[in-house]
């Protein structure tokens, strides 16, 4: 799909769970790489993250370019209750779209209480 | 899904004075109800006392007729429809042009026009991009194209006539620098077949009317326009010449009808006619000034020292300085309302939307020696920040996914209301100006935690914790200067207060200097300079002189100075005003994937500075926060570097530590100096300054949002608390 695709080795399923555990943080040096190459997807058909209720509710979310300007469209069937798991939708989606291969059943990250001082709230 | 929407008359407002409301409703309904509220917390977050307002007994709290409003944008200039105008049989018109944007539409240089009704004459660029006369009568339309293609940013002297003895039209088309191998020059005559009627049109510069008897305009030109002309009778090429030159030469004053001097009183709306006439015209949309024309050489910076130079204005069909909309209601404020943030709730039985006002307390019944400042200047910079905009690249930076919310879908579908300061116009040139008479989608409750949001946990902070407190604004203290600030006697900021103009920082400056005590609870604080417009409330300049963020652009060669005015803009260290001497801090960097705790220093623990860490037990404290979780360091922060840009006697109380990767990877940051980015943090520090003043600084935006954490029991609010209630003793 794109110059960056070969940049990625689908046998890195250890990043991927390194990605798992934690969405946000500290990342190895792989990981690193890895995130810079999948966050560069290319613009049109770009995944996001959708805030339909802040601290509650999330949504799937792409950025269509047509003629310059920008549309945001809303999965409204693909929400979730933690941006940590909006993140990883936005990870595993990337993942295949650049590999080419399903995670599977992988699962969400590990879900985290609503006041732990380690839960993943910002909208930037 | 957003349906109603609103905005004030301006943003800050003080007891007795007047507030006027302007509403529009999309949702397919009858009515609206409003509310006003005035705000305890403006989040939902989990850890404090959650989305709290307080209503307040209004007369106006009833409901209302929806109806949908309408924004018109782009700029122009309108001179009216002068009866001289309608004396015009024959005519010359030309101008210098600087095309920006060349399109499939229609664009208007110098008009009088009216489109529904097909009759008048215009100058304008055609959907194929040529300059084109158009003359009509009402029934028919004689349309002269010059068949060559404009070049974008390149100057061309165009001029055009209508001959009314011999029904000849002509038109001119000339580079003002011919490029080798470009054939962009025509000249070019025609039996035009009719006479135009423009009885009672407006004339207009940079647009044409879309009726008569109306004030709207459309074909608007994206581009600069110099030297516009207009004479009553064909001019031959020596008078067109001499005509770009004012003062105009006297015999000439019997054939110009007017000749718009765009150099002169660049402050003002009213643009001078330096012709015989005084036909004055009024712009509409702040059009960008300050800019150069079509004689500039480079030899002058400064728009004032030679006016000749800065002959143009600069027209975007994305202008908008004033949403225009109608009245829904008006509020008198009691004289007994207390200062604070509050707002009009509006529903309208799908939506609910909150539009936000300060309230100040009038001079002399301030009601404690503390103030918070809100930062109005930076939520202007940012109203209306079209982030989807710059989707592209800017993800690496943030370290999470995008994120968007209903605002965003709103902006998205309403190019009428504005960008921010840190985008560009359509045309890709930079935005200089934001207005607050417009819908502002960032300034609400519940929205992103940056700016104002990211603010009010200050102000929900202050509150839970039992403090009374005022409420002013930056425009305010750009207005008042330093008595304003002198009944209190602690003045805390929010979580950015990013922009600040010279009168602002010369009354902080002033306050701590005589014994004031400031409390800076944010980062990348005080580091732009803004200029307020000297008459109009709630309309902003800012210029990226000293490098452009995200998808902002810089401004063109010699246009540093602010129009509104005079002064050079930028980054106030380049400026001479570094950020370091009010606050002890410069600004580092950014990163906004995740917050870091701080660590004591050694000399916190000295009694002369100790206090500040009552009832902390941990040397690392601050490991929690809302934005992005992990710390009250984080988004962007401050570090204390020493130096002669400091003032004497900081003590570094505290540093953020371990950081992730985002914050670390930025090697062009300016305020490196001899550090590596692996050592980016942030510092905490506090000083004292002369006549018992005092500052404290805690370098991070992110501090206000641990503030309440665990119900408001934890180190950052108490630390938060005890420099709080040392400083206002």
């Amino acid at each position: 799909m794109t110059t960056n695709e070969s940049k990625i080795d689908p046998n890195r399923l250890d990043l991927v769970e390194e990605f798992r555990q934690a969405p946000v943080g500290h990342h190895s040096p792989d990981l690193q790489a890895l995130l810079r190459v999948l966050r560069a997807e290319p613009e049109d058909g770009k995944h996001a993250v959708y805030c339909i209720k802040p601290y509650h509710q999330w949504a799937l979310a792409r950025v269509w370019v047509k003629d310059g300007r920008r549309t945001i469209e809303v999965d409204w069937n693909t929400m979730f209750d933690s941006r940590e798991a909006a993140e990883w939708e936005v990870f595993r989606r990337r993942w295949e779209r650049f590999t080419g291969a399903d995670l599977g059943d992988v699962g969400p990250p590990p879900r985290r209480d609503r006041t732990d001082p380690k839960v993943l709230y910002g909208r930037m | 899904m957003k349906t109603i929407v609103g905005y004030t008359d301006r943003l800050s407002v003080m007891p007795g004075e007047t507030l006027h409301f302007m509403v529009s409703c999309e949702a397919d309904v009858a009515t609206y109800r409003a509310d006003i509220v005035r705000f305890g917390s403006t989040d939902d977050n989990p850890w404090g006392r959650g989305f709290l307002e307080h209503p307040v007994d209004a007369e106006v709290n009833r409901e209302y007729p929806a109806r949908r409003q309408e924004t018109e944008i782009g700029s122009y200039m309108d001179a009216g429809c002068n009866p001289t105008f309608d004396a015009l049989e024959s005519f010359s018109i030309q101008a210098m042009i600087w095309p920006t944007l060349i399109e499939a539409r229609e664009q208007a240089m110098l008009s009088r026009w009216s489109e529904c009704e097909q009759r008048g004459f215009a100058l304008y660029v055609n959907r194929s991009g040529e300059l084109a006369l158009k003359l009509g009568d009402g029934s028919a339309i004689h349309d002269l194209p010059s068949g060559k293609v404009l070049r974008e940013r390149a100057w061309y002297a165009v001029t055009a006539s209508f001959d009314a003895v011999t029904g000849k039209a002509s038109l001119s088309q000339t580079p003002v620098v011919a490029e080798s191998g470009v054939d962009d020059a025509a000249d070019l005559t025609s039996d035009a077949r009719l006479v135009p009627d423009h009885t009672g049109l407006r004339v207009l510069v940079g647009a044409w009317g879309t009726h008569s008897g109306s004030e709207a305009a459309s074909a608007h030109f994206n581009g600069r326009i110099d030297s516009p002309r207009l004479a009553c009778r064909v001019l031959n090429a020596s008078e067109r010449s001499a005509l770009w030159y004012l003062p105009l030469r006297h015999d000439l004053h019997g054939s110009v009808v007017a000749a718009w001097d765009f150099g002169r009183d660049q402050q003002s709306k009213r643009v001078q006619d330096a012709s015989a006439n005084r036909l004055d015209g009024i712009l509409h949309n702040l059009p960008a000034r300050g800019v150069t024309g079509w004689r500039w050489d480079g030899t002058e910076q400064d728009y004032r020292r030679s006016p000749d130079h800065y002959s143009a204005i600069h027209f975007h069909d994305d202008d908008v300085s004033d949403a225009g909309w109608s009245c829904d209601f008006a509020w008198q404020l009691p004289d007994d309302l207390p200062s604070g943030v509050y707002a009009a709730r509006l529903h309208d039985g799908n939506d609910d939307e909150h539009v936000v006002f300060f309230v100040r307390p009038v001079a002399g019944k301030t009601r404690s020696r503390i103030a918070f400042l809100a930062s109005t200047a930076t939520y202007l910079a940012y109203a209306n920040d079209r982030l989807f905009d710059e989707f592209t690249g800017y993800e690496v930076e943030l370290g999470t996914a995008w994120t968007f919310g209903p605002e965003d879908l709103y902006l998205a579908e309403h190019r009428e209301l504005g960008s921010s300061t840190y985008h560009a116009h359509r045309d890709a040139s930079p935005i200089f100006y934001s207005s607050a008479r417009r819908p502002m989608l960032n300034i609400r409750p519940r929205s992103v935690l940056w700016t104002f949001n990211g603010d009010m946990m200050v102000l929900d902070w202050l509150e839970a914790c039992g403090y009374e407190f005022d409420v002013i604004t930056d425009e305010d203290l750009h207005r008042e200067g330093v008595s304003l600030l002198t009944p209190y006697r602690v003045v805390l900021t929010g979580g950015h207060p990013e922009y600040a103009s010279r009168q602002m920082l010369d009354a902080l400056d002033s306050f701590t200097g005589s014994g004031g005590r400031l409390m800076y609870l944010g980062g990348n604080g005080f580091v732009h300079c803004v200029a307020f417009h000297p008459e109009q409330p709630g309309l902003l300049e800012r210029r990226w002189v000293h490098g452009a963020p995200r998808s902002a652009s810089l401004p063109g060669p010699g246009e540093a100075y602010y129009h509104f005015t005079g002064e050079f803009g930028g980054r106030w260290r380049r400026l001479g005003r570094p950020e370091s001497r009010l606050t002890g801090l410069d600004f580092c960097t950014s990163g906004f994937d995740t917050g870091a705790p701080y660590r004591r220093s050694a000399e916190s623990f000295e009694p002369s500075v100790s206090w500040v860490f009552d009832g902390v037990a941990e040397e690392v404290f601050g490991d929690f926060g809302l934005a992005g979780g992990g710390g009250a360091a984080g988004q962007e922060v401050d570090w204390h570097l020493g130096g002669p840009d400091y003032p004497s006697g900081v003590t570094v109380l505290a540093s953020s530590e371990n950081h992730t990767w985002i914050m670390q990877q930025d090697a062009s940051n300016e305020n490196l100096g001899t550090r590596n980015a692996r050592e980016h943090h942030a510092d905490m520090v506090i000083f004292e300054r002369p006549n018992c003043g005092a500052v404290f600084s805690v370098g991070s935006i992110s501090w206000p949002q641990s503030l309440s954490f665990n119900f408001y029991d934890n180190d950052v609010s108490r630390i938060t608390r005890n420099v709080l209630d040392r400083f206002h003793k």
